[in-house]
């Protein structure tokens, strides 16, 4: 039996362990820029970039300090929010970049969340329902086919083929215009400028539902009860969505809430394929371009979103299944 | 009804179509439209940017709707109606460009990255230009006079150039600019500012002349002024506290041609034309630029149409461009040298006869066919035939020969043991080629490596990330040979400098030579052009005897052109299509182009 006692311990360890991987994150995030090869200024070197004019930009970006002296800037910045200037892209903010990649981001990855959970959980249902027919085979082939090719394989054929052979769609970017007269002018430009890349993710994660679901269905329709609701005379539509489809619902979520906190990372390939400016992108170019603070602030944010949710994933199994953290 | 609705959507891009003499309006957009037709790629493509333009006004979205229904109820042509709307990205009016990065510092003298200076270029002009040999003229100054011991500049500025926002350009500006530039610290002129006589002494004669003490002779400061000595409007700039850490990204004031009109970073970046200066201005009226860091992106683009102009990376994609219908290769002349660096302070590498039968027994030829698709001039010399004037070509060659590589190795105690040779030393003689693990190194390193193998040089790649190869190789300098690429500054000065003089601040093949660093110095001081070129000349001698590098050849700087929408290509040497500057006063290859 759970007992209020034995969740408050429950939840203090999970806490105390949530707090060791965060203080683990901000050192290893520190670190491993440092440790890859080369600094912010290698990509400058040539035979116009004089070691002086390299020296003063080290110097400029504080990284002539002491190591622990740049460690307890970085903590003193990084908790207080403040993540300094890029050194790729500078002067401009780390905070302005993520500002204005982040609500991009959020909205390719929400879109192509929202677009595969929709298709893919009836998709699921309906293969498991037609478990070995050709509607099953069907929809559990071509997922494998859409879980195994890469996504910038993906992107890229769909961008030759919806940018090139039928050029409907725009392969790059994220609007047309830096100013759009009502805010529905930019969503609709935003839309267009998303499409090829959500279909990209879309097909992914829609396939990752379809065969989550089919598998999860799978093992509940054999249940007696199952049986029990067919032969009580109820219509297929009432067995499969009032009877079986509810319980098989929980991994789903589960990959729903873990797939969630990841979003603020948006995809890395897609959206490097597209050239759409997210923070996707952001983080490749920071990291090839060794630019500490980007990739400080962006991979601690993805961290801790992560962690978040992944807590709050936690926090909600034991209210849901009161089996967890319920002690001896 | 077609061609009113394509005249209407073209008012939504701001600028009317040009009319040409004894034409109708109407008649210039349908024999625009008709050449475009003839790009089969365009047919049915939808011209994104006037779409979404003219969806975003929702009166425009009507007529264009109004428009696709009028034309699929006449049935002549089933595609007509998506076709009149297309014209790919650029119209006559608008010249499309895809960047491969964002535009974040668009300082003048400060600026970071090439895309960075490109938007400079386009905005600000520079007190020198280059003709077709490669030799300074004027620009913002018409003409200039060096005293006679080499060591100061009095330039005479051309009369009637305005700022964008109205404000004349005068010596005041040009002089605030050396001062700038000798006051603050610039990440890439270095070399310039230390040349530079302290900000006092820059005088100001009259209203268009001004005075450039310099702390020694330099004779390369005009052509290194056609690449950094871009001027800045000193109301402006004395505004600031550090001129240095301005990024310059909020509407930028410039003199150029084009001028500042919106930028959305890491997406695009628009211009204008500036109807009212000074020089000759282009055709069209404005020039979009479009962030694409993606190569498969930028080369769709291009080939769907809605693009007008890409630098080419050297052999990527050229082959793509070549074949396309709407598109043509243009080569810019080549300020690019690819190169073998050798690690001379390293046994055996520290023997120049190992040195020149590696050059004997590399084939230039294969290597620069195989991944330049035959847009590369095999070469020694490290001065490439792009800076005409100052590139030797008759400096020491080593044709392709076997043969000879062998016979020298043997001569100098290089003896065959079992599978390879050793050194005189009875060391095995193995190498290690560090490159990086990008582009086409790998492939010309796996070639070079066989080439040398089958004279008996055993060579090892190492191929690693491109910063861990700056940091092996340029800082650390801990290599036996490596592969690069750099791109020659106007002047072969600032470019020769840092790589071979002892004291040279880029010098990974720790190379020296008394004779060549004299020879540098007698250069600098040398006012007279045909001098200077005698020393250069003897100095690339040196260079190609001793091989600090040995240089395989000299890619073409490379555009994709849509020429089924463009003509009139000039490319320059060192920027090929992407300048408005260069060959003559107030002209250049952007300048140029026209829209067919």
């Amino acid at each position: 039996m759970a007992t209020t006692s034995s969740k408050k311990a429950y939840i203090a360890t999970r806490v105390r362990n949530y707090l060791v991987a965060f203080t683990a994150i901000l050192g290893v995030n520190f670190a491993i820029p440092r440790v890859m090869p080369g600094d912010p200024t290698t990509r400058f070197v040539g035979p116009g970039f004089t070691e002086e004019a390299r020296q003063q930009l080290l110097q400029e970006f504080g990284l002539k300090k002491p190591i622990w002296e740049q460690f307890l800037f970085y903590l003193t910045n990084t908790l207080t929010g403040d993540f300094g200037v890029s050194f790729a892209r500078y002067p401009t903010p780390v905070m302005d970049l993520i500002v204005e990649r982040l609500p991009r981001t959020l909205y390719l990855m929400s879109a192509s969340v929202t677009i595969s959970v929709v298709i893919g959980i009836p998709l699921g249902a309906f293969a498991a329902w037609n478990f070995g027919e050709r509607e099953d085979l069907f929809i559990t082939q071509s997922s494998l086919f859409f879980r195994s090719i890469p996504t910038f394989w993906l992107a890229i054929l769909l961008a030759f083929i919806f940018g090139y052979v039928i050029p409907i769609f725009p392969i790059s970017g994220a609007t047309n215009s830096a100013s759009h007269p009502s805010f529905i002018a930019y969503f609709l430009d935003l839309t267009y400028h998303t499409f090829l890349p959500v279909v990209t993710m879309s097909a992914y994660f829609l396939a990752g539902y379809t065969f989550l679901m089919r598998g999860s269905l799978l093992d509940i329709l054999p249940e007696n009860y199952i049986k029990i609701a067919e032969s009580k005379g109820l219509s297929e539509r009432q067995v499969l969505f009032g009877h079986a489809v509810p319980p098989a619902f929980p991994p789903v979520l589960t990959q729903l809430g873990f797939q969630i906190g990841r979003l603020a990372g948006g995809a890395v390939l897609v959206e490097t394929v597209f050239s759409y400016p997210g923070m996707g992108q952001l983080m490749f170019e920071s990291v090839l371009a060794r630019d500490y603070p980007v990739i400080q602030a962006t991979f601690f944010f993805l961290a801790v979103m992560v962690l978040g949710s992944m807590f709050l994933a936690e926090i909600l199994y034991t209210i849901i299944d009161p089996r967890i953290g319920g002690g001896e | 009804m077609d061609t009113i609705c394509i005249l209407l959507l073209n008012d939504s891009v701001s600028q009317p179509v040009p009319v040409h003499e004894g034409e109708t309006g109407v008649t210039a957009v349908k024999d625009h439209r008709n050449t475009m037709s003839d790009d089969i790629t365009n047919k049915i493509s939808l011209d994104r940017r006037r779409f979404l333009r003219a969806t975003s006004a929702s009166t425009a979205a009507g007529l264009l709707a109004g428009c696709a229904g009028d034309s699929d109820s006449e049935g002549t042509d089933g595609t007509d109606g998506t076709a009149s709307s297309d014209s790919g990205g650029a119209t006559d009016n608008e010249l499309s460009v895809i960047w491969p990065g964002g535009i974040n510092n668009i300082n003048p003298l400060g600026w970071l990255t090439i895309p960075d200076y490109d938007a400079v270029r386009m905005m600000y002009e520079p007190l020198t230009s280059v003709d077709a040999e490669g030799k300074a003229i004027g620009h913002v100054a018409k003409e200039w006079e060096i005293s006679d011991d080499g060591a100061s500049y009095t330039w005479t500025i051309q009369e009637g150039i305005t700022w964008h926002d109205g404000e004349p350009l005068t010596a005041e500006d040009v002089a605030f600019t050396f001062q700038a530039i000798k006051e603050y610290d610039w990440p890439y002129l270095g070399s310039l500012s230390s040349v530079i006589a302290e900000p006092s002494e820059i005088t100001v004669e009259d209203e268009y002349t001004v005075t450039t003490p310099l702390t020694q002779p330099y004779a390369p400061l005009p052509l290194v002024l056609a690449d950094l000595g871009m001027i800045i409007p000193k109301h402006i700039w004395s505004e600031y506290d550090n001129p240095a850490e301005v990024s310059n990204t909020k509407d930028p004031i410039g003199s150029g041609p084009f001028v500042f009109e919106e930028r959305e970073p890491d997406q695009f970046l628009n211009f204008s034309v500036d109807e009212d200066y000074w020089g000759e201005i282009p055709d069209f009226g404005s020039v979009s630029v479009e962030i694409i860091s993606s190569t498969d992106s930028q080369v769709l683009t291009m080939k769907e149409g809605s693009s007008d102009m890409l630098r080419l990376q050297p052999g990527q994609y050229v082959n793509e461009i070549e074949s396309a219908d709407n598109l043509s290769v243009v080569q810019g002349g080549s300020t690019y040298v690819t190169y073998i660096g050798v690690n001379t302070s390293r046994t055996p590498l520290s023997d120049e006869t190992l040195r020149k039968a590696m050059a004997y027994a590399v084939d230039r030829e294969t290597v620069a066919d195989l991944v330049n698709a035959g847009y590369a001039t095999p070469g020694y010399s490290p001065v490439p035939p792009g800076l005409e004037f100052y590139h030797n070509g008759d400096s020491n060659s080593y044709a392709h020969s076997k043969e000879q590589a062998r016979t020298i190795l043997n001569e100098n105690g290089y003896e065959v043991q079992g599978d390879g040779r050793v050194t005189p030393d009875g060391e095995p003689l193995e190498l290690v080629l560090s490159i990086q693990n990008t582009g086409n190194w790998p492939r010309i390193a796996e070639v070079l490596s066989r080439q040398l193998g089958e004279v008996g040089i055993s060579v090892e790649v190492n191929s690693m990330e491109s910063n861990a190869h700056t940091q092996k190789v340029s800082v650390d300098q801990d290599y036996d040979l490596t592969l690069n690429t750099w791109r020659v500054w106007f002047d072969p000065d600032p470019f020769l400098s840092p790589v071979f003089e002892e004291e040279g601040t880029l010098n990974t093949s720790q190379y020296h030579n008394e004779e060549f660093d004299q020879l540098m110095q007698q250069q600098r001081r040398a006012t007279d052009p045909q001098e200077r070129q005698s020393y250069l000349y003897d100095a690339q001698d040196i260079v190609t005897d001793e091989l600090p590098w040995i240089v395989l050849y000299y890619p073409q700087l490379l555009h994709g052109m849509r020429s089924s929408a463009w003509e009139n290509f000039n490319p320059i040497p060192r920027y090929g299509m992407q300048s408005p500057y260069g060959l003559e006063p107030g002209t250049g290859p952007m300048v140029k182009l026209d829209p067919k």
